[in-house]
């Protein structure tokens, strides 16, 4: 791959308004999105995801900085003239055309022959799996059909790049689950680069190759799935995906590559020194199921079971720590054979390996 | 109960809602129009008025045809010229005003919610003016040595006067400017309700402005168009006052002959003829309309 290829965004800022109305939507944002790669900007509403992909559609213009597609500079291109297309949140389908004229709308544009228009417009309806409902009109389909011929309509003109405004928020739990399987296979089949925006962060976990999380106009960290999830390097980065433990504490000695950490009272714990740790008040980021339960007395954090809740292939513990230290959340598989389970009130040890603590600096 | 009467039953709710309207179309349209259609198949009467116990379709045969001295029937297309002639100044008049009025329209939409409002009053400001003056004021801008011609030739843009006044081009500005609102507002509640993302999503497909305009904004503004032209096509066609004025009463419209037969031609038979083969133009334009609208695809989102 050369260095040129794929999407580069080069210290993006975007403001609506001005005055008191003045909303900076984007700060200096900069970011890379690599040829055929699976690319999700996730972030709460407002966190500024759907106006860097309009930044890129061509739909907004920058305030600052610059876009390149390819390494050459597409920023302020009208979107007419960008090798980019986009799937719309509300679909955006033309009500007045049949699902067969939609999807040939911009192969007809490009100004392709009809013969051709007609046999890509058939290729895309097997792609998609519409075959039949050529003729309908758009309100004769369902949610997901529509879903599908918006898809069909963005992929026929073979764009380099397809973005996606959160096509499946309006689709049912069942049918979400179905696209996008749907879209990671058509993300494969097609090397088109994929740019998928969502605020859900277990869609973003399961479909992207890399994500962006964002929050209030600034990406926070970019990494693969399991890197954000496992080494989150922000606070709002580890609360956002999944369920995490957020503790206070302060470094206390370094103990060879490890560090030990105070977390009020007597309650300390051990976690691995990055390259450089942070020193002073930080935070300490735990999984619940990277913890365990243990009886009181072993090496690890004292409390007492506060709640339990049972839910199918795990059990749930919540655990007031000892000394004020806060409450820590552990998830515990349960397996067959297992020991005895805790029982509400009993005295215990959260039993943490160090290589599970994210150390964050406040 | 004093109100028991009103609340006995929907029926009775609903005719008593109606009733006022109904009775309002009775009197003023219903027994009006069949009383024309009545007068139409009646002989003239020699000093005005008409012959009550004669029945004859003679009104309609002479829209065509004229009696020869032998008593047969020549093809006399003479008024139909008119109609032709008032039909061409109406379908001028509509496309003058489509011209103006969808940009007009497209503007409207395209302004934040809080302005349009006040636009939409500042469309309706012509209607707040009677016809006549209107009318006048025209006539003073168009004529020779009038503003417009003043204007042209001070800018050194004509040297010649312009010679617009009494033209059935005058006549056309005069209309276009009475029934624009006509044209406006069904456009704008059409393009007001556009979802604007379909425009984007033609702009991402690769459609410019003008594409973008044809493909999908226009076709999905079209019941309002097409609403806009009927509202202003109408009565255009059966316009008095301005081509009277303006035109200069030098060619004949449909308005000033039908005026003529129950005025100075006291031929109130023929006069109701000519107001029914109207009446028929304009019934075929509506039911075109909505044979065409009825089940418009903008609307089945």
């Amino acid at each position: 791959m050369s260095e040129s290829s794929g999407i580069a965004v080069r210290g993006i800022s975007k403001t609506f308004g001005s005055g008191a109305d003045r909303v900076q939507a984007l700060d200096n944002v900069s970011l890379d999105i690599r040829e055929n790669e699976f690319f999700t900007l996730l972030g709460p509403s407002g966190c500024g995801k759907t106006t860097l992909l309009r930044l890129i559609a061509g739909f907004e213009q920058p305030s600052a900085g610059d876009i390149l597609l390819d390494g050459v500079s597409i920023a302020h291109l009208p979107p007419f003239q960008r090798p980019v297309n986009t799937v719309f949140q509300s679909y955006a389908l033309f009500p007045h055309m049949t699902v067969a004229q939609n999807i040939a709308f911009g192969l007809e544009m490009q100004g392709m022959a009809r013969r051709q228009v007609d046999e890509r417009v058939a290729e895309m309806m097997t792609l998609v799996q519409l075959g039949g409902l050529e003729a309908r009109r758009p309100a004769q389909l369902s949610g997901g059909q529509q879903q599908r011929v918006a898809l069909a309509r963005a992929l026929a003109n073979h764009p380099k790049v397809l973005l996606l405004d959160e096509p499946l928020s309006a689709l049912d739990l069942k049918l979400r689950k179905e696209m996008q399987i749907e879209l990671k296979r058509l993300q494969l089949e097609s090397g088109i680069t994929f740019v998928f925006v969502t605020h859900d962060q277990e869609e973003a976990l399961t479909m992207s190759d890399r994500l962006a999380v964002m929050s209030d106009g600034h990406i926070l960290q970019i990494g693969a799935p399991a890197e954000i999830y496992e080494h989150p390097r922000h606070r709002f980065v580890a609360d956002f995906i999944g369920e995490i433990n957020l503790l206070d504490a302060t470094a206390a000695e370094p103990n060879g590559n490890r560090v030990r950490y105070r977390l009020g009272g007597s309650q300390t714990l051990l976690a691995e020194a990055a390259d450089a740790p942070p020193a002073g008040r930080v935070s300490l980021a735990i999984r619940p199921e990277r913890a365990s339960l243990e009886p009181a007395g072993e090496e690890g954090l004292a409390g007492a079971v506060e709640s339990i809740v049972y839910i199918g292939a795990d059990t749930v513990y919540r655990v007031a720590l000892a000394d004020g230290a806060g409450n820590f959340i552990v998830r515990v598989q349960n397996r067959a054979g297992a020991r005895g389970a805790f029982a509400i009130g009993d005295a215990v040890a959260v039993v943490v390996p160090p290589e599970a603590i994210q150390v964050l600096s406040d | 109960m004093p109100m028991g009467w009103f609340r006995r039953s929907k029926t009775h709710r609903q005719m008593a809602l109606i009733g006022p309207a109904v009775l309002f179309l009775a009197v003023l349209m219903l027994i009006p129009i069949v009383l024309m259609g009545y007068v139409s198949f009646l002989e003239r009467g020699e000093f005005g008025g008409v012959r009550w116990s004669d029945h004859t379709v003679d009104a309609y045969v002479a829209f065509l045809f004229e009696r020869d001295f032998d008593g047969s029937l020549q093809l006399n297309t003479d008024y139909l010229q008119i109609f032709l002639r008032s039909f061409w100044l109406s379908i001028g008049t509509t496309v003058l005003t489509l011209l103006v009025g969808f940009p007009t329209a497209f503007y409207m939409a395209l302004q934040p919610p809080r302005y349009r409002n006040l636009l939409i009053f500042l469309v309706t400001i012509p209607f707040w003016t009677n016809l006549l003056v209107r009318n006048y004021a025209w006539i003073l801008l168009l004529r020779n040595g009038g503003l417009i011609d003043s204007a042209l030739a001070w800018l050194g843009l004509t040297d010649a006067p312009i010679s617009v006044l009494y033209t059935p081009f005058a006549v056309a500005i005069g209309l276009s400017y009475s029934y624009l609102p006509f044209m406006v507002l069904p456009i704008y509640a059409s393009l007001e309700k556009l979802d604007f993302r379909l425009v984007e999503a033609a702009f991402d497909l690769g459609a410019d402005r003008r594409r973008a305009l044809a493909r999908v904004i226009i076709p999905l503004a079209a019941p309002g168009i097409a609403a806009g032209c009927i509202l202003v096509f109408i009565p255009s066609l059966g316009a008095y006052v301005t081509p009277e004025l303006l035109g200069g009463g030098k060619s004949l419209m449909i308005g000033s002959l039908i005026q003529n037969q129950f005025g100075a031609a006291r031929n109130w038979p023929f006069g109701a003829a000519l107001a029914f083969a109207l009446l028929g133009i304009v019934l075929l334009a509506i039911v075109i309309y909505l044979l065409r609208f009825r089940r418009s695809p903008g609307e089945m989102t």
